[in-house]
Parts: C-alpha cells; structure tokens; sequence
C-alpha cells in the first residue's frame, strides 16, 4: 500500500533547501499568520503594493510594514509575479441593490457600478459604511443607470451620465429636506416627534449626501460614448460600455490582451446583464457572465395594465388633481412613458392630465429615450411605438414642465414648508406622498412597482394606507392601522392605485 | 461562468435552477459578498 507524504511530492525538509536555493526561506520564517500574504499583493490586482507603501502610507508595524520589509530584504533581484485579473463582488450579491464588482488588472482598479442599498433598514444602514474600496485607488468607476458619490473619476455612457444628472437632481434636495424634518420633529414637542426619533439613529439625523455631494459627484462624471475606451492606465485593460440587454445602460466593461485585438468580443470580459439578454448574446467559453437574477422566481401577471393607468389618469384630470407614478425603476418609467404616449395618441387621455416622475418637479430630460435612441434594439428603435415616444416626450416636457409647472412648484413647496414646521415632520410612514407634497383629495398616486419586502420598507406601506378620514365620516368604522418599521402610518388623504402589470410578482412563480 | 447576482436568494436560486436546465450551462453560482474570481 502506497503511503502518501503530507505534500505528496516533497517533504519539509526538501522544501526547505527548495527555498534556500530560492532566496525565499526568510521570507517563510517571518512572524506572520502566514507567509503568503507577504508576497502577495495587498489589494486584487495591485502589483504595487510595495511601491506604494514605501511611500510611507502604510502604518508602522502593520502587515502591509511587514510585507514592504520583507520586499526591501528581496531585494532588486526577486520579482514578484503580478495578479491575474480578478472580480469581486462587493454589492448585489444575495440581494438586489448595492452593486458594486472591482475589476482588477495590472495594477488598474476599475469599480463597474457604484448602486447603494436600498430596501430593509440592515441594507440601507451599509450606505453609511465606508465604501468597500478606497476610491482614489480607482481608475474609473463605470455605473450603469446609478452613479454614486465617490471621489474616483466617474466614466459614464452618455444616457447614465443624463440619468445621473436627473436623478440627484432629483434626489438631492428631499434628502437634506427628510433628515431637516427629523432634526425639526426630535428638536420639537410635536405628536410626530417619537415616530420621528424612531426613524433614523443619528443624533441629531444626517442626510445620506447633500446638495453639495450630489454637484460635486455631478462634476465627476464624464460621458463616454458606446465602444469609446476608457483610459484606466494599464494597456491590457479595455474597458467599454458595449450594447449588453435592454436595460438602461447595461455595459460590458472587458479586458482583452494585444492577442485578442481585432477580436469583437474580448477572451475574457466580465457582462451584467439580464436572463434574456444573455441568451440571445453569443459567448465565450471564457467569459465570466454576470446575470441578473431579481426576476428569478417572478412572472408578470397575464393582463393588460393600461386600463389601471387609463383610470388613475382620467381621475387625475377629472379632478384637475395631479396624477403621481413612483416608478422606482428607469426602466419601469420608460413602460409607463411609452403607453402614456400609446394613449395619447389615440386620444385616449386627457390633455389636461400631467406626467411627473420627479417628486420636486424637476425640470429634467425625459429619461434616456429621447435624447438616446441608439440604446433601443435595432427593430424596436425603427418602430413607430418609439417614435411617437418621442414625440409625445417632447410635447410633455414643454407642457409639463414649463414656468407656469415652476411657479407653481415653489408655492407648494413655500406651503408644505409651513406645514412641516407647524406639524413638525414628515409623517414617517407614509414619507413618499409627503416627498411628493400630494396633500389633497385631488392628487392621486399610483403604485406600479413590485413591493418586494411586505414589512420593513416603506413602498408597500404607503401604497396600503388607507386614505385619512374626513370630518363627515368620523363615524365610518375605522380602517386597518398599518405599519413602517413597526410604527403606525399616518393616513393621508391623497387616493392611491395599485398596479401589478409593470412588475414581475413572486406569488406567480412557474 | 454564470454569477446570478442582482437577486435575493430564492431568486438567484431560480435563476440557477432554469439556467441549468434550459440552457445546459453547468454550475451557475450566485457568489457572496466579497468573493472573488479570477478572470
């Protein structure tokens, strides 16, 4: 019977001469947890390391001193072998949002997507960690329908780069408005005040980045066309935003070796994209395939989803009222652009009736789908659905957000600022339809998104509120208490509509 | 290699389970946080 050593080819004491001849037996006798980490480089991909921490950025006596010293003894004559290229996934693994994948390669760190968290309260509390990855050690972070805040250079595909634009826009000024009313309501003696100490644990609440962040992450951002390269320094590196899937944005960043140029599609690249998308594509056998998976188990519902909409708007414009869509999605706000403008143009809605997607009003581009048509597939782009998209883009946002839209927009602003002061804070629960100021009976809301977590967010208990009760139905029954995060919601008075037809449902799995 | 990501759990593990089957792709995975691949 073969007896088989513990290494099986050498003993110790072989590998110890292996070593001596080597030069390298030193560097394995090092206090250390294990010898291995002082010749590899500190970060994925950084080849460097040394270099950098001989720059004195290192701490004394930490393992990256230990691992310059151990290099300083190398000497000139030992090299240490640079890393393969590697990806590591530091967001949207085991959830949806937060996507965050390093690429790494010869030293260049190229961070593809910089999403943040959203949803229950444990994975909103990891946005205010600090980032997973030291952003000046980034070449470029390349997002896709999401940009972020971080100092790195952010090289972004021209539709991103108007998304982002819109988006902290948008986003930037009810931020700093919803942590001000949490200040106003723990500073205050108001009935909301304990809901409000409840909702954040930051004394006094902070806003996740404020208007200042959102302009200078804006600044970063640099447009970068389909099939440009963005420069990361390193020349086998090639990363490009290339169509990948129907979504908004989807990119492709690669990395290919002077052996692959000329090459359509890189030896080795690194793709998210959707399960359709990814089955149309054709791949290498050596391409590492990133899939989204959020729709795994969902189907949509069979149906038609325009009725609802057709509905919601035609009480909107009956009520001369506002008619208000959190579509949560960019894609999802491309649908319900499109059969808006499918209903307009068959005269099945009212004129009166007005689109906002930004809860502020904000003057924005109409999404990505006018201002970029060379995003669409080839057929669909040639269809007339689009064009009339676009038509019907145009004509809204020159009635829509016009300066009679503005003026407009400040007073209610003026006004739910006085409201706010004297109640004290936003109702908590309920905080989309107070971001969105729908005060009144004539607004209506309507919910089209998938409410993945039926507790703990805030989406599904808002869109379950039942409307607050008038003075004339005090003596109605009274209607089921819901709750956010444990606290009951605050009724509000504006109506709100659901619908399913825009979003895939777990309880229709196939 | 497939890396089902963007999903909760049961999702990716739907993902995986019709990937391998309707499309013969062997061994999807759905990495965890912090795992990295060599490309």
């Amino acid at each position: 019977m073969p007896i088989l050593r513990p290494l099986i080819g050498m003993d110790k004491l072989e590998i110890t001469d292996a070593a001596r001849r080597l030069g390298t037996f030193e560097i394995s006798i090092e206090p250390d947890a294990d010898c291995c980490t002082l010749v590899r480089a500190e970060a994925p991909g950084d080849a460097h390391v040394g270099a950098r921490g001989e720059r004195g950025r290192v701490a004394p006596g930490s393992s990256a001193a230990r691992r310059v010293g151990v290099r300083r003894r190398l000497g000139r004559g030992v090299r240490v072998p640079a890393m393969s290229p590697t990806l590591t996934f530091l967001g949207a693994a085991g959830t949806v949002t937060g996507a965050k994948f390093l690429l790494a390669a010869d030293g260049t760190r190229l961070l593809m997507e910089c999403g943040m968290f959203q949803g229950l309260r444990e994975l909103r509390a990891r946005n205010w960690e600090a980032p997973p990855v030291e952003p000046g050690t980034l070449a470029a972070v390349l997002p896709r329908t999401r940009t972020s805040t971080t100092p790195a250079t952010c090289r972004a595909w021209l539709a991103t780069a108007s998304g982002a634009d819109l988006l902290l826009s948008g986003h930037r000024r009810p931020a700093q408005d919803h942590a001000a009313g949490r200040r106003a309501a723990s500073g205050g003696g108001s009935r909301s005040s304990a809901t409000a100490r409840e909702a954040t644990k930051h004394r006094p609440a902070l806003p996740l980045f404020t208007t200042a962040d959102a302009d200078r992450a804006l600044g970063l951002v640099r447009p970068i066309a389909f099939e440009q390269p963005v420069r990361s320094g390193a020349p086998s590196v090639d990363a490009r935003f290339r169509l990948s899937g129907h979504i908004l944005g989807a990119v492709r960043p690669s990395r290919s070796s002077p052996a692959d140029a000329g090459s359509c599609t890189p030896a080795t690249s690194a793709a998210t994209t959707c399960r359709s998308c990814a089955i149309r594509s054709r791949w290498r056998a050596r391409t590492r395939l990133l899939v989204e998976s959020t729709y795994g188990d969902r189907l949509h519902p069979a149906g038609d989803a325009t009725p609802v909409v057709e509905q919601a708007v035609r009480r909107a414009a009956d009520r001369r009222g506002w008619l208000l869509i959190p579509a949560f999605a960019i894609g999802r706000t491309q649908d319900i652009l499109y059969l808006r403008a499918g209903a307009r143009r068959s005269r099945a809605h009212p004129e009166a009736a007005r689109l906002s997607r930004q809860p502020d009003g904000h003057r924005g581009r109409p999404g990505s789908t006018r201002a970029h048509p060379e995003e669409h597939d080839p057929t669909w782009r040639a269809s007339s659905r689009l064009a009339s998209a676009r038509s019907f883009l145009a004509r809204f946002q020159l009635s829509s957000h016009g300066r009679r839209l503005q003026e407009a927009e400040r007073h209610r602003r003026a006004r739910h600022h006085r409201r706010r002061q004297r109640h004290g804070a936003l109702a908590a629960a309920s905080s989309i339809t107070s971001a969105i100021a729908c005060p009144t009976q004539r607004t209506t809301v309507l919910f089209v998104g998938y409410q993945a977590a039926r507790r703990g967010t805030r989406g599904p208990a808002a869109a379950a509120t039942a409307p607050r009760r008038s003075r004339s139905s005090a003596d109605r029954p009274r209607t089921r208490r819901h709750h956010d995060h444990g606290r009951p919601v605050r009724p509000t008075r504006t109506r709100r509509r659901s619908s399913a037809g825009f979003a895939a449902s777990r309880g229709r799995r196939r | 290699m497939t890396y089902c990501v963007h999903g909760e759990p049961s999702a990716a593990a739907a993902l995986r389970d019709a990937i391998e089957r309707e499309l013969g792709w062997r061994w999807p995975l759905s990495p965890p946080t912090g795992q990295q691949i060599d490309l």
